[in-house]
């Protein structure tokens, strides 16, 4: 092997190196809280986890190995080597496949040591707590023997998304959208073993050839953003883009109604309900059609699909990552500057909202699934029941023992616990994937934990609840310590002299708070709002502008600049 | 002897808009030479056509001899080059990325590095991360010195740097060049191209309007200044090539190629303003007197041309 050869998979399994030690941690967390749970299940559930951990690796190194370097622009910096583009291409599959394969073995290595310090905790922990015969289960639904076989495709997969995508996130989904669809497929045709998935052998030379393709064009000829055409000149995107137009011109006439609201509490309230329901609205109009395509394929099919409580948790997470991660990774603390305003209100009005649309989209979900049970009756899979949160409760309701309140207290403990965790995350963690998983992480021992107190019958409302809520106080406490600085001077102009480039920041986003007397000046200078937040008392409304293009924020605060020359500055303050 | 750049009647389209459109010019070895242009000019697609990195849709450049499309390895690694945002790794240090660069070059590009290091005072151990954006800047130019490139191409090297870096970075230009080497610098700062440039090319919308040494260009060129009595009297015709022409009141100024002193104080004795004052432009007033006269060109020549079509198209 040559030296460029080396150097570059020395590059690429030092990029993953970070990814790689995650899925080891999880597996770890995942797996010691197995041990205590599964007993002689152990080794079934612990070689599946081991694999599910390097498909997940595989999936995420394959498809990120093109997109990241996109992203981050060193894409120009690996086609400036004077290197071939089979070297490149040999250099990140070799990563990927390395990092796979020794991902797999380590977990393997530590299942094994893990499994003799099982022994010596399941007997001293049956000492104590004589085990129930109602064990939680809920993992089991997770670790199929079947998907053993996916690494392959999901290296394969991963591949070809990153190279035609060019965007991490959207490589990703596409690349587990892929596999979705694969898995689907095959379970519909087989359903007896998992030799089946044998078939789908014949798409890696396709997936291979795609890949040729889509690496030479990567190497050679980067992507050309001017010659594609814009998105409003495409049909479908364009009428897609009107909708969203259509849309957006509502939202402002609700947000400027939401502003002639005369107490500064009620205007602060509307304004931000008004906020974030365009974030939530937008997001539940993804989530619900998924979760009723995956439920869906639950019923029909094997548990290829995710199981209905991987969707409620899933939905729970984002909801609580999603509470202040506009505020986190755009405004920071000048989110907090509503002058004359709690902050304590302010976080109550975010964490009502989408605890609000957490509870709605939560009932959507169990009501699409009591649908899609009504209408497929004579067609659902047996396993189901492993998947459906209706069939948990009607097994548990049946029991002669468990009634339905424990159960309900244990959904409501997990949710209001998630939604803090992931609140929780958000405050350290900004970047919404890596937020994401952690926060996945998180909340999959904290349920592990649920499922145990309740495995041994313990008061769920002396153990679960103050967790809960304890977590929720500290988010609390978090977010309270970022509120506004009271000694800083809100009422006089801090804006920099026109024509400062002084915005740039790491997200090239660059806020630019603007208080105006009233609404028509904002006409007459021709800009249009972004959004309105709250303003001191003394003023009507707040409006700020903000732009991602260095060209467009400099027109704004030229803008801006002139309206506070025509003002004088006797009502106007800015913020930039 | 061959040029070191060559390009052959290349044109370049993105869709609808011209990037380059049929441009044939030649660098010779040795020399800086600056190209100069506003936004969209087509300077950077000619960098990314140069390296390969892009085809042209007609047309042919080469680089040192070899085809930009059919040589671009051997290309890359005879050339440096320094993008405006340089793309480094900012998980590397400043010493690991040079160490992961010198496994694709011929021995000699570590020691080098190394050396480049010293001189432009950087911490082996720091990460790229924590590096302030001179100083990223100066790793990008160490990465693309370090194998002793025969052709140096910088895209916008010093846009967003302090003067000091920025001198520093023009110093270096200065040692290449004196080492016989060619750079090829695409830059909007013209002051600072006028100090270390020794051919001019001029971009405007894809067309090449003007390759001359600078030297030339600013000897050929001359600025003249004319106040006449009142605001109101006829401006003299200047007969010589006129690059632009102001008038502040009364006051009026000339860009002039190639002026004919004898002429010019003919014409002035005729109308008997005072003597006319004759003075030596700077790169930047040249510059913008030829994108000025260039873009009213293009301008008087599609008002003609529609004028013409709304005349064809009048019901007879």
């Amino acid at each position: 092997m040559s030296t460029a050869f080396n150097r570059l998979v020395w590059k690429e399994v030092r990029s993953q190196r970070s990814f790689w030690l995650a899925l080891l941690a999880g597996y770890v967390a995942i797996s010691l809280l197995c041990l205590v749970l599964y007993g002689s299940d152990l080794y079934e559930t612990v070689v599946s986890i081991a694999v599910m951990a390097g498909s997940a690796f595989a999936i995420g190194s394959a498809a990120l190995s093109f997109s990241n370097e996109e992203q981050d622009r060193t894409a120009l910096l690996m086609r400036m080597l004077p290197v071939p583009t089979r070297t490149l291409a040999g250099a990140k599959i070799t990563a990927t496949v390395l990092g796979t394969i020794t991902l797999v073995f380590v977990c393997l290595v530590f299942s094994v040591v893990a499994s003799v310090v099982a022994v010596a905790v399941s007997a001293i922990a049956s000492m104590y707590w004589p085990q129930s015969a109602s064990h939680w289960s809920g993992m089991r639904v997770l670790t199929e023997p079947s998907i053993q076989i996916m690494p392959v495709y999901a290296i394969v997969l991963g591949l070809v998304s990153a190279l035609y995508s060019r965007t991490m996130i959207r490589a990703l989904v596409l690349s587990g959208l892929a596999i979705a669809i694969l898995c689907g497929v095959s379970v519909g045709k087989y359903e007896t073993d998992n030799t089946h998935l044998l078939w789908l052998s014949v798409l890696i030379p396709v997936a291979a050839v795609l890949a040729t393709m889509g690496v030479r064009g990567w190497h050679r000829k980067p992507v050309q953003v001017l010659a594609q055409r814009s998105r409003s000149q495409r049909p479908m995107a364009g009428r897609l883009m009107r909708v969203g137009k259509t849309w957006n011109r509502t939202w402002y006439q609700l947000l400027e109604y939401a502003t002639t609201r005369q107490s500064v509490t009620g205007r602060t309230a509307a304004v931000i309900f008004w906020q974030e329901c365009r974030a939530a609205i937008a997001f539940s109009l993804v989530v619900l059609p998924l979760a009723a395509l995956s439920i869906a394929g639950t019923a029909l099919f094997r548990n290829w699909f995710l199981p209905t409580h991987v969707i409620l948790c899933v939905v729970v997470i984002e909801c609580g990552l999603r509470t202040f991660r506009r505020d986190q990774q755009k405004l920071n603390g000048l989110f907090w500057s509503h002058r004359g305003v709690s902050p304590g209100l302010v976080w109550c009005l975010h964490v009502a909202t989408w605890f609000a649309t957490m509870l709605v989209l939560l009932i959507s979900v169990v009501l699409i699934e009591f649908v899609i049970v009504l209408v497929m009756q004579s067609r659902l899979h047996s396993e189901f029941k492993w998947a459906s949160v209706l069939a948990t409760f009607d097994t548990h309701s049946r029991s002669a023992d468990l009634q339905w309140m424990p159960i309900f207290e244990g959904f409501t403990a997990g949710a209001i616990g998630a939604f803090a965790i992931a609140q929780l995350v958000s405050r350290w963690e900004r970047k919404p994937l890596v937020a994401g998983l952690l926060a996945l992480i998180c909340v999959t021992m904290f349920g592990s934990w649920i499922g145990y107190v309740l495995s041994f019958g313990m008061p769920l409302l002396l153990l679960v609840w103050p967790l809960a809520a304890g977590r929720t106080c500290i988010c609390c406490w978090f977010y309270d310590s970022l509120s506004l600085d009271g000694s800083a001077d809100w009422s006089s102009p801090v804006l920099p002299a026109s024509g400062s480039r002084s915005y740039s920041s790491r997200h090239d986003v660059a806020p630019v708070t603007v208080v105006l007397g009233d609404r028509s000046s904002v006409q007459q200078l021709g800009l249009r709002p972004h959004s309105v937040y709250q303003p001191g008392s003394q003023l009507r409304s707040e409006w700020i502008y903000r732009s991602k293009r260095n060209k467009r924020m400099g027109r704004s605060v030229e803008a801006c600049n002139r309206f506070r020359r025509v003002t004088a500055g006797r009502d106007v303050a800015a913020v930039a | 002897m061959n040029p070191v750049i060559r390009f052959q009647n290349t044109s370049k389209r993105y869709g609808e808009t011209v990037a380059l459109d049929d441009v044939s010019f030649d660098i010779p070895e040795g020399v800086v030479c600056a190209v100069l242009g506003a936004n969209g000019a087509g300077k950077s697609t000619a960098i990314r056509l140069l390296l390969g990195l892009d085809d042209p849709d007609s047309g042919s450049t080469e680089v040192l001899g070899m085809n930009s499309r059919t040589h671009a390895l051997e290309i890359r690694s005879r050339v440096g080059y320094v993008a405006d945002q340089p793309p480094l790794y900012d998980w590397m240090t400043v010493g690991e990325i040079g160490w992961f660069a010198a496994g694709f070059y011929p021995t000699g590009y570590q020691a080098q590095y190394e050396s480049l290091l010293r001189k432009f005072d950087l911490d082996e151990t720091q990460k790229i991360s924590g590096l302030s954006k001179g100083m990223r800047a100066k790793v990008a130019l160490s990465l693309a010195m370090a194998h002793r490139p025969e052709l140096l191409i910088l895209d916008e090297p010093t846009s967003g740097l302090d003067p000091l870096v920025r001198r520093e970075f023009l110093e270096s230009m200065i040692d290449v060049s004196a080492e016989g080497r060619t750079v090829l610098l695409a830059s909007h700062q013209v002051s600072e191209v006028e100090r270390v440039a020794d051919m001019v090319a001029i971009l405007l919308n894809g067309h090449l309007i003007c390759l001359e040494r600078l030297e030339d260009l600013k000897h050929s060129t001359q600025e003249v200044v004319l106040t006449l009595p009142d605001a109101d009297s006829p401006a003299p015709d200047i007969p010589d090539n006129v690059l632009a022409h102001v008038a502040y009141g009364h006051e009026h100024v000339w860009m002039v190629r190639a002026l004919n002193n004898e002429t010019l104080n003919q014409q002035c004795a005729e109308a008997s303003p005072p003597a006319p004052l004759v003075r030596t432009p700077g790169l930047e007033d040249i510059l913008l007197a030829i994108l000025k006269e260039y873009r009213r060109d293009v301008f008087t020549h599609d008002s003609e041309i529609s004028a013409s079509e709304q005349a064809s198209e009048v019901p007879r």
